[in-house]
This record gives C-alpha cells, sequence and structure tokens, in this order.
C-alpha cells in the first residue's frame, strides 16, 4: 500500500503542470551497483562497480521527495530519500554508511533523522530505510538539493556498493505571511494606529454632519431681541417691588440694563460716570442725565438702605424703560 | 429724618469744601486730579502716601499748594545717602549758655512732609521716618514729642535711576495707605502748563479750609455708613489676592508670591469712605472700592519672579480681581 502511494506521488511529481514544483523524473539508481563516492575525510570505499554483487544482495530502490510539497523560503522543509529492498531467507543483511547530507546553494540543512520499516510477508520481508534531511531555504528561487549517495554492503563483506538520488530541484516560493508575523510587525501596529484615528475622525465627522442635518431639520430658536430680553428682566425684576424688596428690584433693574447695554451696545459696565457717558454717546444726552440719577438712586437703595418712593420707583423704571425703548421710539418718532 | 438721612445731609455740608479746595489747588496744578483726591483721602483718613512718578511731574508743588490752601505747614526733605535719621527727627544741642543739651527738632515736626525719593536714604533713616508716621510721634532723648495733626507724608519714589537705591522693604511699604502712580500729563494739560508757568507771575492758591477744620471732617468721614455688602465686597477683594483659585482666577495663582495684609481691608474701608465724601456722599458704593482699590492693593500684592518674567504688574493683577469679584 505504502509503495503505491509512493509510486503515485513519483507519477504526480513528473507530470509537468499538474503541479507548480516542476521535479523531473528521478534518474533513480536501481540496484545498479556503482563505485562508492569518496566521502571527504574518509577512506574511499572499495570500488564495487569493478566486483560484481554477490548473488545473495537484494536490489535496492531509491525515491526521493519532498515535504510540503510547496517549499517557501524561510519554512523548513523536509527531503526524504527512501531506500527499498525485499529481503528473502537467503539474502544477506544489508549494511549502510552513515550518507552525507545533501546541501544546496541558498538552502541550509538544519538536521537529518532516520527510520527503518520492515514488512513481513508470507516467505520474504520488505525493508525500508527512510532518510529525512531537514532544510531552510533561505531565498526564494530555483534551487536544487545536491545528489544523494547511500553506500551499503552485504554483512561480512568488504565491497560498497552506492545508490543515488540525483540532484533535487526545489522552487522556493516566496516568503509566506503568517498573521502573527503581521500582528507584531511594526508597520502594521502604525497601521492599526492611523485607521484608528481615521475611524475616530470619521465617526466625529459622521457625527457633526448628523447633528448639523438635525439641526437644519429642527425648526431655528427663535433669538430674543436685546429690547425683548431685557424687558423680560424688568417683568421678572416687578415683583420684588410688588413684595417691597426694593435692592432686590434695583438690582433687577440694574441687570436688565446691563444686559440690554452689553448685547445692543456692547457697552461693558465700568463706574457710573464712564457708563453714563458712554449710554449718552450712545442714545440721547437726556436719556443719560436720566441713567444717572438712576444709578445713584440705585446705589442709595442698595447700599443706603433709602426707602423709594412710589414717584421715584416710577422715576428708575421709566429710566431704565426708556433707555431699552430708545431704538424705537427713535424709529417711529423721527427722532435725532 | 432718619439716621441715613441725617449722614447724608452733614456729608454733604461738610463736604462742600471738597470742590473749593480741589478747584484751588486746580489754579496752580493743571490736571492729576486723581493725585489730589487721593492726597485729600490721606489727610482725611490719617494714612501716608507713596508717590510713584518720574521727576518733574510737580510732585513738590502739589503738596506745597496744599498746604496753602489748608493752611499747614510744609516741609520738603531731599533723601540722600548721606542723610542720618537725626536730620530727620531732630537731635539735643549743648546749649552753651546753659550748659544743657536743649531739643533740636528736625523737620518731621510739620504737617505736611514730602520725603522725596525716600529709597535714596538708608535702611535706618527709612525706618526711623517710617516709625514716626506710625507712631505718630518722635523721642529725642528723653523726651517724647507728638507730631501735631495733621500729619501726612508723602513720599517719592523714582520708578527710573534705580542704581544706588535702598528700595523700600515690603513691611514698610504696607505701612503707607496708598501708592499713587503719577502719571505724565496730557496734550492739553502740558499746554497749560506750559502756558501757566511761563508766565511773570506764577498762580498762588489762597486758604480755603484750616487744619482744624479738616481734622474736624475727619469725624464726618468716619460716620459714612458702609453697608455689609460693600464690606464683604472688600474682603472678597483682599481674599481673592491671596487664595486667587478659590475666586475663580486660577490664572493668578502662580503670580501672586503674598496677598494683601489686612491692612489693606482696613485701608479700603477707610479711604473707601473718604472716597464717598468727596462725592458728597453718606454711603460707601462699589464704585469707591473700584475707584480706591488699585491705590490701596498695587504695593500690597507681591508678585513671583514668574510675573516678573511674564513682564505682568501688580496694576494688572489688580485689574483681573476686580474684573472677576462680583460687584453687589
Amino acid at each position: 500500500m505504502r509503495f503505491r502511494t509512493w509510486l503515485l506521488v513519483l507519477a504526480l511529481i513528473s507530470i509537468p503542470g499538474r503541479a507548480q514544483q516542476q521535479l523531473p523524473v528521478p534518474d533513480l539508481h536501481l540496484p545498479q551497483p556503482s563505485p562508492p563516492a569518496p566521502a571527504p575525510g574518509q577512506t574511499p570505499a572499495q570500488p564495487a562497480a569493478s566486483a560484481p554483487p554477490p548473488a545473495n544482495m537484494p536490489g535496492v530502490k531509491i525515491s526521493a521527495k519532498i515535504e510540503p510539497f510547496k517549499v517557501h523560503q524561510g519554512e523548513v522543509f523536509d527531503y526524504l530519500v527512501e531506500l527499498s529492498w525485499e529481503k528473502s531467507k537467503e539474502s544477506c543483511e544489508l549494511e549502510f554508511k552513515l550518507p552525507v547530507i545533501p546541501t544546496g546553494e541558498k538552502i541550509k540543512a538544519v538536521g537529518s533523522e532516520f527510520e527503518s520499516e520492515n514488512l513481513a510477508k508470507a516467505e520474504t520481508e520488505n525493508v525500508r530505510r527512510i532518510y529525512r534531511f531537514k532544510y531552510f531555504p533561505m531565498a526564494e528561487g530555483k534551487q536544487s538539493l545536491a545528489q544523494a549517495d547511500f553506500e551499503y554492503r552485504c554483512r561480512g563483506t568488504e565491497t560498497y556498493y552506492q545508490v543515488s538520488a540525483p540532484p533535487f530541484p526545489v522552487e522556493v516560493l516566496k516568503k509566506k505571511i503568517h498573521l502573527k508575523d503581521i500582528v507584531r510587525s511594526r508597520h502594521f501596529r502604525i497601521f492599526l494606529l492611523v485607521a484608528l484615528l481615521a475611524g475616530v475622525v470619521s465617526s466625529a465627522i459622521l457625527l457633526i454632519r448628523s447633528r448639523r442635518k438635525k439641526a437644519e431639520l429642527a425648526p431655528a430658536p427663535v433669538e430674543k431681541t436685546p429690547e425683548e430680553n431685557a424687558l423680560l428682566l424688568l417683568t421678572n425684576a416687578d415683583q420684588y417691588r410688588i413684595a417691597g424688596r426694593y435692592p432686590d428690584y434695583f438690582l433687577g433693574l440694574e441687570q436688565a440694563l446691563r444686559k440690554y447695554l452689553e448685547e445692543k451696545y456692547q457697552i461693558r459696565w465700568s463706574g457710573r460716570e464712564r457708563l453714563v457717558d458712554e449710554v449718552s454717546k450712545a442714545t440721547a444726552p437726556d436719556l443719560a442725565s436720566e441713567l444717572d440719577y438712576f444709578l445713584k438712586f440705585s446705589d442709595r437703595v442698595k447700599f443706603a438702605g433709602a426707602e423709594p418712593a412710589s414717584s421715584e420707583l416710577d422715576r428708575c423704571y421709566q429710566a431704565v424703560r426708556r433707555v431699552i425703548e430708545f431704538k424705537k421710539m427713535e424709529i417711529a418718532g423721527g427722532m435725532k | 429724618m432718619s439716621e441715613m438721612e441725617r449722614i447724608q445731609s452733614v456729608v454733604e455740608k461738610e463736604s462742600q469744601f471738597v470742590d473749593k479746595l480741589l478747584n484751588e489747588v486746580g489754579k496752580v496744578i493743571v490736571g492729576q486730579r486723581r493725585m489730589l483726591e487721593r492726597i485729600l483721602i490721606g489727610l482725611l483718613c490719617k494714612g501716608h502716601i507713596l508717590l510713584e512718578g518720574v521727576p518733574g511731574l510737580a510732585k513738590t508743588m502739589t503738596i506745597k499748594t496744599f498746604c496753602d490752601c489748608i493752611r499747614a505747614k510744609f516741609q520738603r526733605i531731599q533723601f540722600t545717602p548721606d542723610l542720618l535719621p537725626a536730620d530727620i527727627i531732630g537731635t539735643l544741642i549743648y546749649d552753651q549758655k546753659t550748659g544743657n543739651f536743649i531739643p533740636k527738632k528736625g523737620p518731621i515736626f510739620h504737617n505736611l512732609i514730602l520725603a522725596d525719593e525716600i529709597n535714596r536714604a538708608p535702611a535706618k533713616v527709612q525706618s526711623a521716618l517710617l516709625e514716626a508716621m506710625q507712631e505718630r510721634q518722635v523721642t529725642i532723648g528723653d523726651n517724647t514729642y507728638h507730631l501735631e495733626e495733621p500729619f501726612l507724608v508723602l513720599a517719592t519714589q523714582n520708578p527710573i535711576e534705580q542704581e544706588g537705591t535702598y528700595p523700600l522693604p515690603e513691611a514698610q511699604v504696607d505701612r503707607f495707605m496708598l501708592k499713587i502712580l503719577v502719571p505724565y500729563p496730557k496734550k492739553d494739560e502740558e499746554r497749560e502748563i506750559m502756558e501757566r508757568m511761563t508766565k511773570v507771575e506764577i498762580p498762588k492758591a489762597d486758604p480755603v479750609i484750616s487744619a482744624e477744620e479738616l481734622l474736624k471732617t475727619r469725624e464726618v468721614v468716619n460716620q459714612i455708613y458702609l453697608d455689609p455688602k460693600i464690606k464683604d465686597y472688600i474682603i472678597n477683594i483682599v481674599f481673592a489676592s491671596r487664595n486667587p483659585a478659590e475666586y475663580g482666577l486660577k490664572d493668578l495663582e502662580g503670580l501672586i508670591s503674598w496677598g494683601a495684609s489686612p491692612r489693606a481691608s482696613i485701608y479700603l474701608n477707610l479711604a473707601s469712605r473718604a472716597h464717598a465724601f468727596l462725592r458728597h456722599r453718606g454711603y460707601v458704593t462699589p464704585e469707591d472700592i473700584k475707584s480706591i482699590g488699585p491705590d490701596a492693593l498695587r504695593h500690597r500684592i507681591l508678585l513671583s519672579y514668574e510675573a516678573e518674567a511674564e513682564e505682568i504688574t501688580s496694576d494688572e493683577v489688580v485689574k483681573r480681581i476686580f474684573d472677576k469679584i462680583e460687584v453687589p
């Protein structure tokens, strides 16, 4: 069953255009005993090609593949080489030398593993040796793993025989972008911040727009004129006059006048003399003299406890009211 | 007639001389109405006045003219670095005929003293004068002499030429009731000054009131009504200079090192009454406080280095306080 899978894999990788990885049809050295390749710093094995293999030596098959099928830069992949043979009662026990790890130009070997598997049948036994070499591709592009050579011999004999997997082409694809890498990257954080700010700004703009829209739709509040505001305050102050709370009443009159002068003429409530002078310039001198009388009298009521007579109350009220209604009278009567 | 009406009528009657006096002084002094009123306030409240202004603004002439108008004795003392306390208060001199030491009274024994350029004299001379101002008496040898009323010291300081001066310590500046800044005259005033002072006969003021009569008016000033609301207003202003943040003046907090002393409240109270008297009123209004406030507070508020670095004056601080504190 496993052998079938291997064959399928080999078939798949050999179909051009089917897979992205353009793998050549492996030129397997089937039990063609070849002279063993001399390993650097090692005594070269006795040339096996010259001597025929013993009759009881089983034929070794070799196949290779990479896992995963698509190799990305920066991701470790495995190069698996499988040696298999059928062992019978007559065949000798095979001994393997430690293989030299195949190298690549921009592929760094990072480890290797070895495993063996025996599958017993009725008379024979299928043996598999799988070499798993681990690599770290450092750059993208077409790369190649060097030829993998395996030397073996029958136990008790001297001569080594060699089986090789041809150079294995590997196309290293672009580095795969992982979510965790993105999240950890500085650029992503900046982007996130910018996006957040943009979100806040856009939501603020939306909020302002919606409010404006609402405000446009809502009926505009009717703004009262300075005269109306001041007259309203005068009316409110009247309750104090009725209650006989004259200091508060005069305070109310002053507040009405203060608000009116600020709104209408932008005259700030300063000292009496200056205020009278400014009102005189803004309105009419006779109004200013009445205002002066009111202010003096107001001080007397507020700070000297003077009890105003009804005539004085009327005069003060009229003084304030005349200043407030001055413009109206000017238009109506053509004054000044 | 209510008590208030009585006070009002008394004030109206007794304050009649004010306009006459100011007009009479005005015959000689052009403009400077504010300074004239403040000097009169000082006379009415037993306070002393610190004048600050460049030379040539008629400070000496003003006080001299005032003396002429109230029939008081005037003395000008020029403060110099070599002045001694005895040069001001007097000393004991040996009488060869009797063989005894007899007191020789100094120039301080006058009604109105002009202490010209007070910051040019050393600290011991300044303190001798300020002590006499406060105690209103002088001790020469074993005898103590009371200074004759009215007694008003008008000290001047020159804001320029600070080199080689002895600036008055804060504690001594605080003894002055008011600090008045004397401004330059306006254009038309300057023209009037030029015309008056280039005539052959320089105008002279006539007496309007005697010193005794002036002293009597002090009693009237003391009767002037000060409403509790006005008292609260004074207290709020003084407290705002001490704890500005509590009165919504957070921006002033770092600018003031020390707020106004209780003398500020006392003098604001007295000076506002006198100010109301000058306006022929038997009661004080917030306007009186606003008018007299800067003169009573500017030398009592000690600014921080931060304020000095920002070139903020105590006048600006006082203005901000008055702008913020609600008028009753």
